[in-house]
């Protein structure tokens, strides 16, 4: 049954292979996520097709190829799609019952293929497996070996103008920068290369990894309009929850640090557990930093867990200074040893530095009188007679534009030509409806 | 282990010691592919160590310099670092760098190298040379030559070219003979610029001369038309009649098949005037009358009328449908009749049509005498005997007697030698009297005259007489005047002729006359090239709307089947900018012109054009098409045409129905099943009572050019034999579609049809009776069949239906015989070498029943065709003529046109098929064929 689906998905490649379409392709990768759960548990599946396609031509699939030798085998010429699918088949079968060393082994050989192949067919199955091949090294926690192997493929990748590939290798390598903690050799990376136009997953990742790598180096407002970017942008599917998840979370704590308080409704969707993040949140809101510290104790593996809790550790001062802010707003005339008990600052010197510098960020507007100890906060600005609605409003048009752009750029027409649609035959048909559904899956680990 | 960072060695760098940045450079270099994103913050630093002079390893530094740009993509940094590096950059390493800035090299190479031909102040670097060079030697020694002469060509690297062929021909002289022939290709295709053309050809006859055992002379002559070298060819054909007269002949034809005529009165002229040339001997004497072109037309022209297979059924009913007195219907007719009749002397749809004929007014009646022209083309023996009715003098009407100038001219198109003297004593003596209503109409046929039959002349005198003609500014023979100067002139160049007629096209008043000057001007610049760059813009700049027409033509012309980007670039901006319509329509349709050697493309660049929402573009795509795809059998042309041919405004309908059967010329259902279904169109787009006029105009016109010549030419913009451009059928076509402004302008189109036929001849020129072996299922190059044919088959169907099945087939199947052998009888002249027909025929029949659909390809068991039949073009592919009695003198050469034979069997008794000429002057007992037009040519 399963092996007549991948039979027939061959048929789907060398199509794509004859007519360079490579919506083919794209289809077949998106059965991938179905067929993996069977392909796993049921060696005898991959068993079947190797034996069929290579019979005993490849020494290092001899693990999956030796049940039926006297089986006829095809002299043909293996196509490079199909060829590259079953590897890509087999990659997957070893993650999922975790056979790490024999994968890594395999990837080798993987690699030692790709270098053969040159054709612009390949590139959405290239980028997958390069995925598998990452994710191997981080499983067996070997970052540092593979990243010379990806600088050399980024550039053969990029000579070939094989996008797909080349999306897909800057993803890894900044996914790989980041769990060693390189931060500034990612950040050389993303300021001298130009991330090519590639599929949506590819790049709402690339887009997330930006906004992690912006959200560290203090650039918040930068990784803010990223993270919104990957989220929008993230397809909208099952698989893709988990990232989208992460995602969420990235952007609740960037807008923390901005300064700004996410909406309620962000943390009310069931499916995730945001309780930690709502927490912090609620914390910042009302500048408690009791319920911070409280917070970060009782969730602090939570943290750990989404690497998270550097960046989380940063809304200490936030708390402070939203504390501040409440307490400018509700006072115009308040003590310094006031603010200092009600916000458990150490003393009263560390709280005339805190509330200077929150003048000095235009968090409050307010002046400190030394001599008699205590702040006064200056008379409220109505804020209509300022600039800030006007760019604000100017930035909503702004990204409605832009929406409306990315989304014109994304449409498919139909063509007007009579003819052509007639050549649409019922595959093509189904590939446009399959394609309709839904963008390539998500694919997060 | 891998580095995480460069940081440490980049410290380094900052060091006082030599040795210190010396370790560190080296390191880096061993990094730099991995950790380039963190080496290109500090590119600044490795530069600065490379401009310091008194650092020894700067080298290694401008290598990892070149390694980082490499890595950022910039490419051009890159390249100019690794030639700084010298050694340190070693071109044997095996690394996708290394490759990439190889071909970097090389390009950068080309690029210099192309302009050092144009200004010598550009100083190429000796590493750059270094590196080139290299690599060519590395193609050497793979024995890659094509690369390497390809390479070497490319960068105008013309001593190299001139090395390898020379070491081939010492080696290797069949190798040598291919290269040549690549190299002389490569230069056709790829070479823009005109000087080095001109110095690759000339050093490529050196090289070819210098060959001492056997050298192909057809190459020299391809090379001859190119460089219209007369001097040079009248010397080769002094030597080649003395040892190798077949060979001469062949190489004289070819000559006169793709040469101009200015070139071949030349070599005449050069071979005439030579005292050790002897031009009483038989064999001198036949060279030089095959150059004079009058065998060719002869040979033609009885092709043509012993093959007729024109189906007047389908004319007569258009006829009969058509409103006679409209005299844009009685037009079309007109040249549905010329087109379908072009080149086989049978004017019998005239003669049996007299009242028809009777209704044509005016201008209709000029058209309607050209047409005789068109119909006779090529008939030089008895050309002027059946005009002579009609010519001045007799008591016909002006229309009449301009129409017969005009025939005049056509009949002898592009063989003028016989009736230019009389046509320019015409306009010698009428010239001064333009302006008067009569003169005019027949000055206007006598300057088209002038200009057809005297095309490419480079006629100073005869341009003069049109100049007088022009200058009485008259609107009517102004325009023919302007026109047949461009056509005199084709080609030429010729500075102070633009320069007149530029000048008196802003002076005069008559658009007619400003655009007839414009349209000559681009002739005049035909395959000009760059050279015509500066007619162009200023053309282009002009205010008057003609004149930027005009330029469009320019570009079109000087640039024809380059496929130069430059040039379509323009094109394309004047086909949605210019504000005129006109001119707008022109520059779409001229894209047909560049791109008639890489004809594919046409449909792509155009497709978009055609869904315009400006009818004149859509006009323009369809025509383009036509255009470029004449002759071709392109689907993807077609699909583009399909829905301009439902297009709602009429004149699109017009010109993609004239493009369709442009394409579709020629071609039968089983080569293309779109023909049944096209045909069907036109007869029903004439049927149909609410179409528009023009429509109706354009399908009629259609049938005439979808069985043009008695389905027996083709429309080829390029010599199949010499990879030359056809100059005769461009600007026939170029002329046709100015029939937009001017009806009478559409004979022109019977410039482009070439005929498609095998003609074999001894060394007598006669043609000898033998077959031909074809290796392919007959049914894909029969004709089509006629209507009437059609019509008795169902009779014939419907007579038997009570007999049993097998009877039944039986039955047709000799109706069908007996059709096909009556059909011939139909026409005057009963020829005997029809009978071919017959044998094939039955097996046809049952491969039908058997299959219908069934690709063409090669089978083994031949049928036999005559000598003097029709090869369509995809069907030569498939001749080979039989290896019994006549071999032909020149093997590599392609199965059609006229080919000369060695008789192998002298002794044999030889059948002979008599041409036109021997069959009208059969009174008299010839011995030898040809000394009557040898007499014919001292009358000159």
């Amino acid at each position: 049954m399963e092996v007549k689906e991948i039979e027939s998905s061959f048929e789907l490649l060398a199509k794509a292979s004859n007519t360079f379409d490579n919506r083919y392709i794209s289809k077949v990768l998106r059965g991938v996520g179905t067929l993996r759960k069977k392909l796993s548990q049921d060696k005898s599946i991959l068993e079947s097709i190797i034996s069929k396609v290579y019979g005993t031509s490849r020494p290092y699939l001899n693990q999956f190829g030796l049940i039926n030798e006297s089986m006829d085998v095809d002299k043909d010429e293996i196509s490079p799609e199909v060829d590259l699918y079953i590897h890509l088949l087999v990659q997957i079968y070893y993650l999922d019952n975790k056979q790490y060393d024999e994968l890594n082994s395999f990837n080798d050989e993987v690699i030692k293929l790709m270098q053969v192949y040159n054709r612009r067919t390949l590139d959405l199955i290239q980028a997958k497996i390069w995925f598998y091949i990452s994710r191997t090294k981080e499983l067996i926690d070997d970052l540092l070996t593979i990243r010379p192997v990806l600088t050399t493929f980024l550039k053969i990748s990029s000579l070939r103008h094989d996008n797909e590939t080349m999306g897909c290798i800057i993803t890894l390598l900044l996914r790989n920068y980041i769990l060693t903690k390189d931060i500034n050799q990612a950040i050389n990376l993303i300021e001298k290369i130009q991330f090519p136009e590639c599929s949506n997953s590819v790049s709402c990742r690339y887009y997330y990894y930006l906004a992690k790598i912006h959200a560290i180096q203090l650039n918040y407002s930068i990784a803010n309009e990223y993270c919104i970017t990957a989220i929008r942008k993230s397809p909208q599917t099952k698989l893709s929850l988990g990232f989208l998840q992460s995602a969420t979370k990235l952007n609740i704590i960037i807008e923390l640090l901005m300064g700004d308080i996410p909406e309620l409704k962000i943390f009310k969707t069931n499916q995730w557990n945001f309780e930690p993040y709502l927490m912090v949140t609620k914390a910042v809101k009302n500048g408690d930093l009791k319920l911070f510290d409280h917070a970060i104790k009782t969730y602090r593996t939570d943290f750990i867990n989404d690497d998270n809790l550097s960046l989380i550790l940063r809304l200490h001062q936030n708390v402070i200074k939203t504390g501040i802010r409440l307490i400018s707003l509700s006072y115009s005339k308040i003590s310094l040893k006031d603010i200092c008990i009600k916000l458990n600052l150490d003393s009263e010197q560390s709280t005339e530095y805190i509330i200077a510098k929150s003048i000095r960020d235009n968090v409050i507007e307010a002046s400190i009188n030394n001599e008699k100890g205590f702040m006064k906060s200056k008379e409220l600005l109505d804020i209509y007679s300022t600039k800030l609605p006007q760019s604000e409003f100017d930035s909503r048009i702004n990204f409605c534009l832009e929406l409306y752009n990315d989304l014109v750029k994304s449409m498919r027409y139909p063509s007007e030509n009579l003819k052509v649609n007639e050549e649409i035959d019922d595959d093509e048909l189904e590939l446009i409806k399959a394609l309709q559904d839904g963008d390539l899956d998500g694919l997060m680990d | 282990m891998a580095l995480v960072s460069a940081a440490p060695y980049l410290a380094l760098l900052n060091e006082h010691d030599t040795s210190l940045k010396k370790y560190a450079l080296n390191s880096l270099n061993d990094i730099v592919d991995e950790l380039w994103s963190e080496i290109a913050n500090n590119i600044d630093q490795l530069e600065e160590l490379y401009e310091d002079d008194s650092f020894e390893n700067r080298k290694l530094a401008a290598l990892i310099i070149s390694k980082v740009y490499y890595n950022l993509g910039d490419f051009e940094a890159s390249v100019k670092y690794s030639l700084l590096s010298g050694d340190e950059f070693n071109i044997e390493e095996q690394s996708q760098y290394i490759e990439t800035i190889v071909s970097k090299c090389i390009d950068l190479y080309t690029n210099l190298s192309q302009q050092k031909f144009q200004d010598d102040s550009i100083v190429i670097d000796k590493q750059l040379s270094e590196i080139f060079e290299k690599m060519l030697k590395k193609c050497f020694d793979l024995k890659d030559y094509k690369l390497a002469l390809g390479i070497s060509l490319e960068s105008f690297r013309l001593d190299i070219v001139e090395k390898i062929l020379n070491l081939q021909i010492e080696t290797n002289i069949d190798q040598a003979l291919s290269l040549i022939n690549y190299v002389l290709v490569c230069t056709n295709t790829v070479i823009s610029n005109f000087n080095f053309k001109t110095k690759v050809l000339n050093s490529l006859i050196d090289i070819l001369l210098t060959i001492k055992t056997n050298p192909d002379f057809f190459i020299i002559f391809k090379i001859i038309v190119q460089l219209n070298e007369s001097q040079l060819a009248g010397k080769i054909f002094k030597e080649l009649i003395k040892s190798e007269p077949l060979i001469a002949y062949q190489g004289a034809f070819d000559l006169v098949n793709s040469g101009s005529q200015e070139l071949l009165e030349n070599i005449i002229k050069y071979l005439k005037d030579d005292k050790e040339f002897d031009d009483e001997s038989s064999e001198e004497s036949k060279l030089i009358n095959i150059l004079t072109g009058v065998p060719t037309c002869d040979l033609n022209i009885t092709f043509l009328y012993k093959n007729n297979h024109t189906d007047i059924t389908i004319l007569n009913k258009t006829k009969n449908l058509l409103e006679g007195r409209s005299s844009i219907f009685h037009s079309a007719v007109t040249f549905a009749n010329a087109f379908i009749h072009a080149g086989t002397t049978d004017d019998s749809f005239f003669r049996k049509n007299l009242e028809w004929l009777g209704k044509a007014t005016n201008w209709s009646k000029f058209s309607a005498t050209a047409a005789l022209g068109v119909i006779h083309k090529g008939n030089l023996s008895q050309g002027r005997n059946i005009l002579k009715p009609y010519l001045p003098g007799s008591s016909g009407s002006a229309h009449t007697k301009g129409g017969s100038l005009f025939a005049l001219g056509l009949i002898f198109a592009g063989h003028g030698r016989e009736t230019i003297d009389y046509l320019k004593k015409f306009l010698d003596d009428n010239g001064s009297s333009a302006g008067s209503n009569d003169t005019d109409v027949m000055l206007h046929g006598a300057c088209l005259g002038c200009g057809v039959a005297g095309m490419a002349t480079n006629n100073e005198s005869l341009y003069e007489a049109l100049k007088v003609v022009l200058y009485s500014d008259s609107a009517i023979s102004g325009q023919a005047a302007g026109l047949a100067m461009g056509l005199v002139m084709l080609g030429s160049g010729n500075e102070q002729a633009i320069e007149d007629m530029l000048t008196y096209a802003e002076e005069t008043q008559h658009e007619n006359i400003i655009r007839g000057l414009a349209i000559g001007i681009a002739l005049l610049n035909f395959g000009q090239e760059y050279k015509a760059d500066k007619y162009i813009d200023d053309l282009l700049k002009k205010e008057s709307s003609i004149l930027r027409y005009g330029g469009v033509f320019t570009i079109a012309l000087a640039y024809a089947g380059t496929g130069n980007n430059q040039a379509i670039k323009k094109l394309l901006h004047y086909a949605v900018s210019d504000p005129s319509d006109d001119v707008r329509r022109a520059s779409v349709m001229c894209l047909g012109f560049v791109l008639i050697r890489d004809y594919t493309s046409t449909p792509k660049i155009v497709e978009l054009l055609s869904q315009s929402h400006n009818p004149h573009v859509r006009y323009g795509s369809a025509m383009a098409l036509g255009i470029s795809c004449g002759g071709k059998n392109l689907a993807s042309a077609l699909d583009v045409l399909q829905p301009l041919t439902s297009d709602p405004v009429d004149f699109v309908r017009q010109g993609a129905l004239m493009a369709s059967s442009m394409i579709l010329i020629q071609q039968n259902e089983h080569v293309n099943p779109k023909v049944k279904e096209f045909n069907k169109k036109l007869s029903d787009t004439i049927k149909n009572k609410h179409e528009d006029a023009l429509a109706k105009f354009g399908a009629t016109l259609s049938q005439g050019i979808i069985d043009a010549g008695g389905r027996n030419v083709t429309i080829t913009l390029e010599n199949p034999n010499t990879n030359t451009l056809n100059m005769k059928s461009i600007v026939g076509l170029a002329v046709f579609v100015q029939s937009w402004y001017w009806f009478p302008l559409s004979h022109f189109l019977s410039l482009s049809f070439t005929p498609t036929a095998i003609i074999g001849i001894t060394k007598d020129l006669k043609i000898p009776k033998f077959e031909i072996n074809c290796h392919a299922k007959e049914k894909f190059f029969e004709y089509p069949k006629s209507e009437e044919i059609k019509e008795n088959k169902k009779e014939g169907v419907t007579a038997v239906l009570s007999t049993t099945v097998k009877a039944r087939a039986r039955a047709r199947k000799r109706k069908d015989d007996m059709d096909i052998d009556e059909k011939p009888e139909v026409k005057e002249e009963k020829v005997d070498d029809k009978d071919s027909d017959k044998e094939p025929e039955k097996e046809d029949d049952k491969e039908e029943e058997k299959e219908k659909e069934e690709p063409l390809k090669y089978c083994k068991t031949p049928y036999k065709i005559e000598n003097l039949s029709r090869v369509v073009p995809w069907q030569t592919n498939y001749i080979s003529l039989t290896k019994e009695r006549f071999v032909p003198i020149n093997k590599s050469r392609g199965n059609s046109g006229i080919i000369i034979l060695e008789d192998t069997k002298p002794k044999e008794k030889l059948e002979v098929i008599k041409t036109v000429r021997q069959l009208n002057v059969t009174e008299a007992p010839i011995p030898q064929p040809f000394t009557l037009s040898g007499d014919d040519l001292k009358d000159e």
